[in-house]
């Protein structure tokens, strides 16, 4: 089921060039789908666009059946958007849930209570009073306990500790189901490693791949070797330690698992083969 | 769902809001009256010596100015793009933001503002007795002609710091009051130029009493048409158009 369908998107910032020009998006529901890209790439933007922050000049953006531009309360309420940085009220987490989940008739309070347990969290604790990662594993419990359809997560796990990562991936993990659907968008490759599927790649406004991990082995190999030979079926190398990462074009059907880094730095350094390579599945 | 009003959303977002500007108002509150107390009332006692104190000049200087902060920072919220991201994602409808921050800063202040100067009012009189037994202490009267009809002047300009609240970020009550200066300004300079013929050229004031030119345009259709619009339009023409300026927040 068609969860976002974005066509012909225009935004610009004031009379700037436009950021995104003739976009097209479609997301269905049930997945983790990590949306990455440069700096100034457009994340962000585009997350605004979906959450209906921001208006497009033209284009049609539809999420759930809605037009996020109405904001209406049917839409907010299957819609959690955590945003890189943010401020929250000066209250305690009590008071928060007492106050805000009501706006949500899905919100689970069971589901609230495991996962700031999950993350140690203290009920009676001002917010205020909380260090930036604890505030956002706090808006992370709360967006999640919502049982909203769609979660949007903006670098999560900046300002998170190690252990504080691996807690998040697994309350990710367990809050999903077949019915929600995710868009992690992350600098932090590393940290999203098994966890986003499919990958969506945005650069300079445009996306340039929307593929599934079961697409990307069927279609890529990655291979190690000490020295580089040129042949046809290479899409991208990169080297680094006295070995060389080959991308090539997966002819022998073989299985390989190639990390989120090497994906991405192949898709925006090899534009014209990929958008070759997956144009079929389009 | 009723996505443009649903009474119990509704309940939910006031309650909030109460909540969360309940310190914000709370010091308005302690200002307003503090500074009616020992300015407005002993100061003033105290230098001029009346014969008789009312308090209905406090009142209404109280009433106005009170409730133009407190409507200028109905959409505070919004002034940065953090705050506003959080305020903008909550699920309440465009309308049901309006209403409630309409509610509470145009009838909700008129009554609570009333009430608790009433109220001082009542505990002022006897302070004020002890100190300066010479003057008399008129009671206050929340009902009397002038009160009254402050409370629909309020009505009818309120709803212009509303309006600054929706379009402004930061400092909206100054930015607000230059806007009036500017906009009256060039309406006062149309006026003139525009009716300046037509008057200085059939009217004249014989004495100081005996106005031809005031009188004259106290029948003016201009001046019953501005009447008209000031009484009857201001105010929902300002609301629709706070309603317009929050429906288009961007973050």
């Amino acid at each position: 089921m068609k969860l976002i369908e974005i066509s012909d998107l225009l935004y610009s910032y004031g009379s700037k060039k436009p950021l995104f020009d003739q976009l097209k998006l479609k997301l269905e529901t049930g997945n983790i789908y990590g949306l990455l890209g440069k700096n100034g790439a457009g994340k962000s933007t585009l997350l605004k666009i979906i959450s209906g922050l921001l208006f497009p000049e033209s284009g049609d953006v539809s999420v759930m059946g809605h037009r996020p531009i109405d904001r209406s309360p049917s839409f907010l309420q299957d819609v959690f958007l955590l945003t890189e940085e943010f401020e929250l009220p000066s209250m305690s987490i009590k008071r928060y849930v007492q106050f805000y989940a009501c706006f949500y008739p899905k919100f689970s309070e069971e589901l609230f209570q495991s996962f700031i347990e999950e993350f140690k969290l203290d009920r009676s604790a001002e917010l205020n009073s909380l260090s930036y990662g604890q505030k956002k594993k706090f808006l992370l419990s709360f967006g999640l306990a919502t049982n909203s359809q769609l979660v949007i997560l903006d670098e999560p796990t900046n300002g998170l500790d190690i252990p504080s990562k691996s807690q998040f991936r697994k309350v990710v993990a367990r809050a999903m189901d077949n019915d929600r659907t995710f868009i992690i968008s992350t600098h932090q490759v590393r940290d999203m490693e098994g966890l986003i599927d499919p990958i969506i790649i945005l650069d300079e406004g445009e996306i340039i791949f929307n593929e599934g991990s079961e697409s990307i082995t069927k279609k890529l190999k990655v291979t190690k070797s000490a020295s580089l030979v040129e042949s046809p079926d290479m899409v991208y190398a990169e080297g680094g330690f006295g070995s060389y990462t080959i991308v090539s074009i997966n002819d022998d059907h073989s299985e390989t698992n190639m990390n989120l880094e090497t994906l991405f730095n192949t898709a925006i350094n090899s534009k014209e083969r990929i958008h070759e390579i997956f144009k079929g599945d389009e | 769902m009723n996505n443009q009003f649903d009474i119990s959303r509704f309940w939910k977002f006031m309650k909030l809001q109460l909540f969360k500007n309940r310190k914000g108002v709370f010091m308005i509150m302690a200002i307003t009256f503090g500074m009616l107390f020992f300015v407005g009332f002993m100061l003033s006692v105290f230098l001029e010596h009346p014969e008789a104190y009312d308090h209905t000049e406090s009142y209404v200087s109280a009433l106005l100015m009170g409730g133009f902060i407190i409507s200028s920072l109905a959409f505070s919220e919004t002034d940065r793009v953090l705050k506003r991201i959080g305020y903008l994602m909550l699920p309440i409808s465009n309308l049901e933001r309006f209403i409630c921050m309409w509610l509470l800063t145009s009838i909700g202040w008129l009554i609570v503002f009333t009430i608790s100067f009433t109220i001082y009012a009542l505990i002022a009189n006897p302070i004020g007795n002890l100190i300066f037994p010479a003057t008399s202490f008129k009671v206050f009267n929340p009902f009397g002609a002038i009160a009254r009809q402050t409370m629909l002047l309020y009505v009818a300009l309120q709803g212009i710091f509303l309006l600054g609240a929706a379009y402004f970020r930061k400092y909206v009550l100054p930015k607000t009051m230059i806007s009036i200066f500017i906009i009256l300004g060039i309406v006062g300079l149309v006026l003139y130029f525009s009716l300046k013929e037509q008057f200085l050229a059939d009217h004249y004031c014989t004495t100081e009493d005996e106005c031809e030119l005031v009188d004259a345009f106290a029948v003016h259709p201009v001046w019953y048409m501005a009447k008209g619009l000031f009484w009857f339009a201001l105010a929902p023409l300002t609301w629709i158009l706070s309603y317009w300026g929050l429906k288009e927040q961007e973050a």
